[in-house]
């Protein structure tokens, strides 16, 4: 045999298995924890569009639910839908735009969106009249963006300090982790300090996990508070995956210290339903998408403008999880068929079945 | 422990002394060599005064290793193929990759604990090896190889996990970093080991002084009759071997498979690796300074916490610590 069929052998016996293990996992049910389904709906009379959307990071248990919602909404107009992921690269952000731009996309969603990073696409977007939302998450504010339906970080910080405020009382020592550079996380890094003198929190200098650290880092930061602070009282978790990354540091060190932080994600909910965290969530995740698709629909069919901000008729709703709320294993706080109902009903109303 | 990777006889000319840069305090050694032991106490002087009964502590030295076991077991694979004057930049992604297939073979295919991790890290040298061919037998640059296939890897972890959260995972597997054998964490004892017996063949073994010729010429080594093909093959395989285990750790210690879990590996052991130069003989990477540059860097993140100054402080010391090491080295290389 010569060496260079050997050495196609041995690359083809390398690979094989990992194709296999792919091809496997495609062929497997979806995961436990994905996202519920939408309640049944018929197609809804609707002009034909195709729907880009832009992912920050798609792989976020909360990006995933808002990538439900979008899709069930669309799916229900019969929308062709194009999706990207730029999985956390800045340079593949501005391309995966770019490209969406290229396609000449009816409307570009974007989900858990920097806008400074592709602030030249937004501009190109406008001047091609390609309407921009942001959706499920809030993005840093720019003109070029038609609107923004998300949840506000600022309202679920707010009452989330309420509830610390009951919990912990009077100078309670509190460790905030964060990560830099997010306009939510910003809003509720804010919130906090606005407010630690009204319930007089002894808070700790906070600690930002880098980005390409983000899970780890914030473990470690955790670690290190417990280990510095024997009397904390509790963890101040601005990222929806907080309780899941503190939970292996209060493992280690054998210590029971609350985790006050944001969105029921399922991961999450996970530390919620044993008592170790306690998050402020919001139906809007989910409902953006909805609202998005909504908005968009009376623009295509009614030549309606897209209200910038959340209609006050779709309000979103704020609340606390803790364990005597939270939800059995496997469901949702905000299961997607009691959100995707009322629009399928009144798209039918308005619009017709096809 | 502080393990060389050159067991080869020095047989250059010793330097001359010469100014700052070659000043020796003993024979073979010159005062730069003890730069990173020097500050590394002094960090943890500073800090343990600075915050007493909370920095040195037991607690915080087992939390702080155990935070970074991961890290420390790339170290070893990494610091051979440095050894060889090659590069490992897919490490991290095949850290991720075995992480996902361990956590999905839990969860998607039920797998017992002890099986997810078999099949975890295997795939760590089987990857390993395929770097070992693109460089050893095929010479591909290893800079660029191993950047292409960590990109390849990246891609297949992807199409295993993407978009997946792993719920249901035993806690049988998250147990593997937390068993303890007299007050320390089982894995720390592994990676001890490992890490003992990589050094150990990297100084005495007669695979550690090729990988010593082969770091200072390929081709010299070759005429000297070293295989160096099948030395690569080695060095990327343990690389990946290492990446495997790290892997099972990251995901173990974290309790279920979150997205890209070795890419922060990356740099850190990068970082790690090169302060490791300090404690050589001269530009030799080795398996004792570069455990004690990751500890010295994880020291210094932990430290700044504690005392609650602002965390950009850490990375701004890492990088000036890193950056001083190494400048102070060139100068001694320049004067030899």
């Amino acid at each position: 045999m010569s060496r260079t069929r050997k050495l196609r052998l041995v690359a083809v016996a390398l690979v094989a298995p990992l194709l296999l293990t792919a091809c496997t996992r495609a062929a497997e049910p979806t995961t436990p924890a994905a996202v519920d389904a939408p309640v049944a709906a018929n197609k809804i009379k609707a002009p034909a569009k195709t729907l880009g959307i832009w992912q920050s990071q798609g792989d976020g248990e909360g990006q995933v639910e808002t990538l439900a919602g979008i899709k069930a909404a669309a799916d229900a107009l019969g929308w062709k839908v194009v999706v990207t992921d730029s999985n956390g690269d800045q340079q593949a952000m501005q391309s995966t735009m770019q490209s969406l731009i290229s396609q000449k996309v009816d409307a570009i969603l974007t989900v858990f969106v920097a806008s400074g990073l592709i602030a030249a696409q937004l501009g190109q977007a406008k001047a091609a009249g390609i309407p921009v939302l942001s959706v499920g998450y809030q993005g840093t504010p720019n003109e070029n963006i038609t609107a923004e339906y998300a949840p506000d970080q600022a309202e679920e910080a707010k009452l989330l300090l309420e509830r610390m405020g009951q919990d912990l009382g009077e100078g309670a020592k509190i460790a905030p982790i964060a990560v830099q550079g997010y306009y939510g996380i910003d809003q509720v890094m804010a919130a906090l300090d606005a407010q630690k003198a009204q319930y007089k929190f002894d808070v700790l200098q906070t600690a930002n996990a880098p980005v390409a650290d983000i899970f780890n880092g914030q473990t470690k930061a955790a670690s290190s508070f417990l280990n510095a602070n024997p009397d904390l009282d509790a963890f101040y978790a601005a990222l929806d995956i907080g309780p899941q990354a503190i939970a292996p540091a209060l493992k280690q060190t054998s210590r029971e210290v609350p985790i006050y932080s944001f969105g029921a994600i399922s991961s999450a909910l996970e530390s919620v339903r044993n008592g170790q965290a306690i998050v402020a969530t919001s139906d809007g995740t989910v409902k953006a998408g909805f609202l998005a698709v909504d908005a968009l629909l009376a623009l295509w069919v009614n030549n309606t403008p897209i209200p910038t901000t959340i209609p006050a008729e779709h309000a979103l709703t704020y609340q606390i999880v803790d364990k005597t709320n939270a939800p059995a294993k496997g469901a949702s706080v905000y299961p997607l068929a009691d959100i995707s109902k009322p629009f399928f009903d009144s798209w039918t109303t308005k619009y017709g079945a096809a | 422990m502080t393990v060389e990777s050159d067991a080869r006889p020095e047989t250059r000319p010793a330097p001359k002394t010469r100014g700052f840069a070659g000043t020796r305090l003993s024979s073979g050694q010159s005062w730069e060599r003890w730069i990173l032991p020097g500050v590394f106490v002094l960090t943890v002087a500073f800090f343990t005064i600075a915050r007493p009964g909370a920095f040195l502590t037991v607690d915080n030295g087992r939390s702080l290793l155990q935070q970074n076991a991961p890290l420390l077991i790339v170290l070893g694979g990494l610091c051979v193929v440095l050894a060889m004057r090659e590069f490992d930049l897919s490490f991290a992604s095949i850290a991720g990759a075995s992480g996902a297939l361990t956590v999905q073979s839990l969860v998607l295919f039920n797998a017992t604990v002890w099986s997810a991790v078999f099949y975890g890290v295997v795939l760590g040298p089987l990857l390993g090896a395929l770097n070992g061919v693109l460089v050893g037998y095929l010479r591909v640059p290893s800079f660029i190889g191993t950047l292409a296939t960590g990109s390849i890897i990246q891609g297949i972890m992807q199409a295993i996990a993407y978009q997946t959260v792993f719920e249901g995972i035993p806690n049988e597997y998250m147990d593997l970093t937390l068993a303890r054998f007299l007050g320390v964490p089982i894995n720390l004892i592994v990676i001890g080991l490992v890490l003992l017996v990589i050094g150990a063949v990297l100084r005495y073994s007669v695979f550690g002084r090729q990988a010593a010729a082969i770091g200072d010429n390929p081709d010299a080594a070759r005429i000297a009759g070293v295989n160096v093909r099948r030395a690569k093959l080695i060095g990327f395989t343990i690389s990946g071997a290492c990446a495997g285990v790290a892997g099972v750790l990251l995901t173990s210690t974290a309790g279920q498979y979150y997205p890209d879990p070795g890419a922060a590996l990356l740099l850190a052991a990068y970082a790690a690796a090169f302060l490791s130069l300090s404690l050589g003989r001269g530009w030799r990477f080795n398996v004792g300074g570069a455990l004690l540059g990751a500890v010295f860097l994880a020291c210094v993140t932990t430290g700044v916490t504690m005392l609650n100054y602002p965390s950009w402080l850490s990375q701004f010391l890492q990088g000036l610590v890193l950056l001083t090491a190494v400048y102070l080295l060139t100068r001694r290389q320049v004067a030899k």
